[in-house]
């Protein structure tokens, strides 16, 4: 099972995992025979290995006759001229035995291969290098993970750094803590640390290691050396590799690959059995300790992360269907749909036909202003005969108000627009929320409405966007929620410790926040204030001041993600460096993050995914897609509404919901609408829309002008049990995930059996009321259809009408009723509460 | 002469390891051993619990002296005025005011030596409820927040299985919420999200002048003149709105079935809503699943049994619902700041408090006792804090003497789940004031909790960044089992 936070936090993930159907079976690939095979290609070229620790992982990759791929490490014949100087095991691994040079011969039938080997210093004893060598061991073995020793609280008093991010901590909690009880160089196997790691000495943790293993060994010399912790001048890793690095497989098939550590003394080095290893999305595929890589039954793409010390490189695995698929032809509406088709190809996906024309004007009315449409509306769309009408939708769409409301509100989240209790808080957030609005409305290209942001200065009345430095009193938090919300990072971790999935260090994160450093904050009191205490808050920039690097203890310095430090004059605003460098056309984060971000809006599924989580460890499933996407944002002069375009009016964004049998598993090619539920407060707002009934905000002016609806909600403040329970969030963090668009239980509840709910259904001047009412003439059929129309923006099918009719005639005494009872129903309805 | 090489077992130990070996601890540990090798050292798949628990909590904080650690030979100023009784566990005596309690004594064991660090009632409940004696950072004692630590409760949600379509934690009468509104922190999911908060089942309706178990026991602390607010329980969340009886219900759900046919394409992305709206459905409409969460329908037996009040109207439901299926019910005995006796202690704990609690608590061990749940449920009595030593005199609030907030140590009640009767885990001073022998911390608690349920040791949540977190803080407290 994978190890998402959704399937342990949620039952939803966990049911919808039920509830998809096992993929067809598919037998193991077979291999190709030698007579498939045009060519051999061995990888490395030439096996050198310098000392008795080295070994190499070879590579083994069949070219078939159509030009594809396969790796074949396991099932060619290894032969060693010299078998007294190296041997290699069945899985492809060379070990040294003694110095000398010798050849290497790998044959499948009759293509033959081979390569140079050099062995030299077997059996010296060479110096051991405690961070290369020893720590590695602790990672490979999960010693130092999270779940054990690597918690900050240690494991049974025994504590070592996470994932061995800080190699002296763990040398001097080895070495020197418990008066050195834990190692023992006059007889190292009587070590506690190897009695109990070998399982000889009782371990809560279980036998980690085998006596006489490579990990063992290597621990075990480096005790038995006298613990050296390495010289200053030894090499550091400088970065890791892997090959290959991007494979197409079948369905159930195998792939090796290696991993190389680069040293900053220019030697490389197999470190292929010490790297870590680790999936993101083991449903597709899971990888082994040495780096053998098995897909399952499902098609799609997976990122294997082999981590050593603080480097991570990834081994991309793509997985298509492999079945025969019928032709089909797809006309590109914008650059979208070019790079979508291309994925599908690449993974044998057909996908499914163009959504109704009634199923499109809901869709893009829910997604582009959370608004469902109106009968009319609907009616019209579909008898327009214009062949341009969907595009002409969205046009209109995102010049709607409703659009602006809606994203208003989407941001409102992510910039944490929150009164948090403070009602004296409320003019600050009225004027953030209706400056995020105005942009949105007249599409301020994002550049500048970020930039707006990050260099707000002055208060609140003229200056909105300073609200935004309300919710971010120190640098760790300006610096989580810029990195997420802006460039789709999630830093945090290394506030306190090296990211464990990414490159990013302390030293980065405090680059960062360094540009904090002279944010300056005055309260000062409001001429006419209704109280003593009434202030505001002035947002400055002042002439000095650093923060601090939590690591270093030293004030760190201006320096952006991947980029070269910065130094900056007195009279400089650190914050305008910030987006300056940010804005820059080709800074490699910021156009992608709202791209992924926006995309995922639309399609339920970022990119990326987690959106905001974009991270070499977690690739995009379609990196072109999101280039593009990017490009064009640029392109446009940071227009938001030409992205909303360009996404909404591709083919691919019209495709309908319902699966055909090639794309019924796809779950991240977009070959399919994914249906998503809708988000509380359009939630709310249809409920309202379709029983005719309001829903009254304290706080909010009740006149016919005022803002009534719950997109249009300036801030969290305002107590609505329907929001909360469908997961309106509390702003509380920058991340869209504190949404919640899980089903649960106090969900049905209140739609089902909530006196809100029924109070709605049931309003004396309500849809059913109206329906019901002897002086509307229509016949019931027209007026059940004109509801099914509101409800679910089609006409009912001979069936619901029958259910429908037959229900009305049934209680014809009491047509409100029925009315009531047949409201009640379709707002139960998954195709109501879902946008499909 | 025994060799070294071959140590010497006994026939009895070699009868009783044999039998570990058969019935389930092996293979356990063949499991846990199998988990510590995988790569990942977590263990993040939902369990199916060993085990259900209910966690009694008196929120106000219990005096020791007048529960299950009395001071009799203390002088006056802290012993207080009740006597004591002895109990069927030679030499351990407790109040007198706990008569049934103490009859039964072979069935629960105490820990007397409870302890944490704060005074403070929003952040005792916070460390109470969520097993962590640190405060989360953003804590604010007058508002939960999202980072602060999941409570023992959302914890066993989370982790555990759903039995027969149940909410797998439920926390029932009442969210604690202080008179002033305010709501107390610890009562929540936090960085699990609040889709995993307990299933609050709000039956009790809120009162900001009166205390305790209504109606027959409800006080005020201050004795100040109040109109009682709660006459009863109510279900709001599965009582049918006004003006739907239950034929009109199935007619709109027969509505439902029919036009709610499954549409290709949604059947995946809405297979949660399903399940969830398939559980809402048979909460509202299965009998026996409606009487385990309505105890209006109870037998009158059963409320004589109980007691007829909120504690034993409580203590019934948490009975019926772990029966039913439930794996962890938190059960706040008494709305917020129930137990804070500052003043007219005495006459409060005599007639207001003990004597319900006494019953209800009483009830429930014979219960599940005589329904053959005792052993597979796990019964967890504790506050947020104990009580001052010393009697304290707050002339200016209340006419009689009371006691003061007292985090240092506390007296813990455990019963059934496994738990050996007769215990007493740790003991205090002869003033009732700290530890003094094997001290017991929330974390503790809270891990007897987990591993009584059969959470594995290694098991994690993981936050909204996907940042996985130990469940376990601390070891299970030994000497219980």
């Amino acid at each position: 099972m994978s190890l998402h936070r959704s399937q342990i936090v949620t039952a939803v993930a966990i049911l919808l995992s039920w509830s998809v159907a096992p993929a067809p079976a598919a037998a193991p690939a077979p291999l190709p025979t030698p007579a498939d095979v045009k060519t051999l290609t061995v990888y490395p070229t030439r096996v050198s290995l310098p000392n008795g620790d080295a070994s190499h992982q070879m590579v083994v990759t069949g070219t078939l006759q159509n030009g594809r791929q396969v790796d074949l490490t396991r099932a060619v014949r290894y032969t060693v001229t010299d078998a007294k100087l190296a041997e290699v095991s069945a899985t492809g691994r060379v070990t040294p035995l003694a110095n000398g040079s010798t050849q290497l011969t790998i044959s499948f039938g009759d293509k033959t291969a081979s390569v140079p080997v050099t062995t030299a210093h077997i059996g010296e004893n060479l110096p051991i290098n405690f961070p290369n060598q020893v720590v590695p061991v602790f990672t490979k073995l999960s010693c130092n993970s999270g779940g054990c020793h690597g918690k900050a609280s240690g494991q049974n008093g025994f504590k070592l750094s996470l994932l061995g991010f800080e190699p002296q901590f763990d040398y001097m909690t080895l070495v020197k803590e418990s008066r050195g009880r834990r190692l023992f160089p006059s007889a190292p196997d009587q070590s506690l640390f190897l009695l109990k790691a070998s399982g000889n000495a009782p371990h809560g943790g279980g036998k980690k290691m085998i006596p006489g293993s490579d990990e063992y060994k290597i621990v075990r010399r480096w005790i038995a050396s006298g613990m050296p912790y390495g010289q200053d001048t030894d090499p550091v890793v400088t970065k890791v590799t892997v090959y290959p690095e991007h494979r197409i497989l079948d369905r159930n098939s195998h792939q090796q690959f290696a991993v190389y550590a680069h040293y900053s003394d220019g030697t490389v080095e197999d470190i292929t059995q010490r790297a870590q290893y680790e999936s993101n999305d083991t449903e597709i595929a899971t990888v082994n300790g040495q780096a053998y890589v098995s897909t399952l039954g499902l098609s799609g793409e997976a990122a294997i992360m082999a981590r050593y010390q603080v480097h991570v490189a990834v081994v991309r695995i793509t997985v298509p269907l492999g079945v025969k698929t019928p032709d089909w032809q797809f006309a590109e509406n914008t650059l979208v749909d070019k790079f979508t088709v291309k994925k599908w190809k690449e993974l044998g996906l057909v996908p499914s036909e163009l959504s109704s024309d009634a199923a499109f004007i809901r869709r893009a009315s829910l997604d582009i202003t959370g608004t469902l449409p109106i009968p009319e509306q609907v009616a019209q769309f579909v008898a327009d005969p214009d062949a341009k009408k969907r595009d002409k939708l969205v046009d209109r769409l995102v010049d709607s108000p409703a659009y602006a409301d809606f994203f208003a509100g989407k941001w409102a989240d992510i910039l944490r627009v929150k009164r948090g209790g403070k009602p004296d808080r409320a003019a600050g957030t009225f004027a953030f929320h209706a400056w995020i609005r105005e942009a949105i409305a007249r599409d301020l290209p994002y550049s500048e409405f970020v930039r707006g942001i990050l260099t707000a200065t002055g208060d609140e009345n003229g200056s909105p966007a300073t609200v935004w430095y309300k919710e971010l009193n120190n640098p760790e938090q300006f610096v989580d929620d810029m990195a997420q919300v802006f460039l789709g990072q999630r830093l945090a971790c290394a506030n306190c410790h090296h990211h464990p999935f990414e490159k990013w260090s302390q030293d980065d994160y405090w680059g960062l926040a360094a540009f904090f450093g002279r944010l300056g904050r005055k309260n000062i009191p409001i001429a006419g204030g209704n109280n003593a205490r009434a202030t505001t808050q002035i947002i400055f920039t002042t002439a000095s001041g650093s923060v601090t690097n939590k690591r270093t203890n030293q004030p760190a310095q201006i320096k952006p993600l991947d980029d070269a430090p910065m130094t900056l004059a007195a009279e400089d605003d650190p914050r305008q460096a910030l987006a300056d460098w940010m804005t820059n056309p080709a800074n490699p984060f910021f156009a992608k993050a709202v791209s992924n971000r926006y995309w995922a809006h639309f399609f339920g599924r970022g990119i990326v995914d987690p959106l905001d989580d974009m991270r070499v460890t977690n690739p995009p499933t379609n990196p072109e897609l999101l280039d593009a996407l990017a490009q064009s944002l640029t392109d446009h002069n940071f227009s938001l509404k030409s992205l909303v375009k360009l996404i909404c009016k591709s083919r691919t964004y019209q495709l309908s919901a319902a699966p055909n049998e090639w794309n019924q598993h796809d779950k991240q090619a977009y070959a399919r609408y994914y249906p998503k539920r809708m988000s509380a407060e359009v939630l709310l707002d249809a409920v309202n829309q379709i029983t005719a009934s309001k829903s009254a905000f304290n706080g909010l002016p009740g006149d016919a002008f005022a803002p009534a609806r719950a997109i249009q909600l300036p801030d969290e403040s305002f107590n609505s049990y329907f929001l909360d329970v469908f997961g309106r969030p509390a702003r509380a963090s920058a991340c869209e995930c504190e949404r919640v668009s899980e089903a649960n239980l106090a969900q049905a509840l209140h739609l089902l059996n909530s006196d809100e709910v029924q109070g709605k259904v049931s309003a004396a001047n309500g849809r059913a009321a109206m329906l019901a009412d002897p002086k509307d003439t229509r016949t019931d059929a027209e007026k059940v259809t004109e509801l099914f129309l509101w409800v679910f923006s089609r006409k009912p099918t001979a069936e619901d009408l029958k259910t429908a009719l037959t229900h009305i005639e049934k209680n014809a005494a009491n047509k409100k009723t029925a009315y009531e009872n047949i409201v009640w129903a379709l707002l139960n309805t998954k195709e109501f509460v879902f946008n499909q | 002469m025994i060799h070294p090489a071959h140590p010497q077992f006994s026939r009895r130990t070699a009868i009783q390891a044999g039998t570990v070996g058969l019935l389930g601890l092996g293979l356990a540990e063949l499991a846990f051993l199998r988990e510590a090798r995988a790569t990942d050292a977590f263990h993040r798949e939902k369990i199916q619990p060993k085990k259900a628990v209910i966690f009694i909590f008196l929120s106000g904080g219990l005096a020791q002296h007048e529960s299950f650690d009395p001071k009799p030979d203390a002088p006056e100023a802290i012993r207080g005025e009740f006597g004591t009784i002895p109990t069927r566990i030679p030499g351990v005596r407790i109040t007198e005011h706990l008569p049934k309690l103490a009859a039964r004594s072979h069935q629960w064991s105490m820990i007397r030596s409870y302890t944490h660090r704060t005074n403070d009632h929003s952040l005792g409940h916070h460390i109470v409820l969520t097993g962590r004696s640190d405060t989360p950072t953003g804590f604010n004692p007058s508002q939960p927040q999202p980072s602060d630590y999941p409570s023992i409760a959302a914890m066993a949600g989370v982790t555990t299985q759903p039995r027969n379509n149940l909410p797998p934690a439920v926390v029932l009468p009442e969210k604690l919420v202080h008179r002033t509104g305010r709501i107390i922190p610890g009562q929540f999911a936090g960085p699990l999200g609040r889709i995993n908060d307990p299933w609050f089942l709000e039956a009790s309706p809120f009162a900001a002048n009166a205390y305790g178990a209504f109606p027959e026991y409800e006080f005020d602390h201050q004795q100040r003149a109040y109109t009682s607010a709660r006459s009863g329980f109510v279900m709001p969340n599965l009582n049918l709105p006004e003006g739907v009886d239950p034929l009109r219900f199935d007619q709109r759900l027969d509505i439902l079935r029919k036009i709610d046919t499954q549409r290709r394409g949604l059947d995946a992305a809405a297979a949660g809503l399903d399940k969830s709206r398939q559980n809402a459905i048979n909460l509202l409409t299965n009998p026996q699943v409606r009487s385990a969460f309505d105890i209006r329908q109870a037998p009158s037996a059963d409320i004589t049994r109980y007691g007829n009040n909120a504690f034993g109207w409580s203590l019934l439901m948490a009975a019926r619902l772990v029966e039913a299926g439930v794996n962890l019910v938190q059960v706040n005995l008494g709305n917020n700041e129930t137990w804070d006796t500052h003043g007219n202690a005495f006459p409060h704990l005599k007639e207001k408090l003990l004597p319900p609690t006494d019953h209800a608590v009483s009830a429930l061990l014979d219960d599940l006792n005589e329904r053959g749940l005792l052993e597979k449920t796990l019964i967890v009595m504790a506050g947020e804090f104990g009580r001052t030593p010393r009697i304290s005199q707050l002339k200016q609030f209340y006419k009689g003497a009371g006691r003061d907030h007292w985090g240092a140590v506390q007296s813990v009640f455990l019963a059934g789940g496994g738990v050996q009767g007769g215990r007493v885990i740790g003991s205090s001073d002869k003033i009732g004031g700290h530890p003094t022998a094997d001290p017991q911390t929330p974390e503790a608690l809270a891990a007897t909790i987990y591993d009584t349920l059969g959470l594995p040791a290694n098991m994690a949540w993981s936050d909204a960044e996907n940042r996985p977190h130990s469940v376990y803080s601390g070891e299970p407290i030994r000497g219980l089992f």
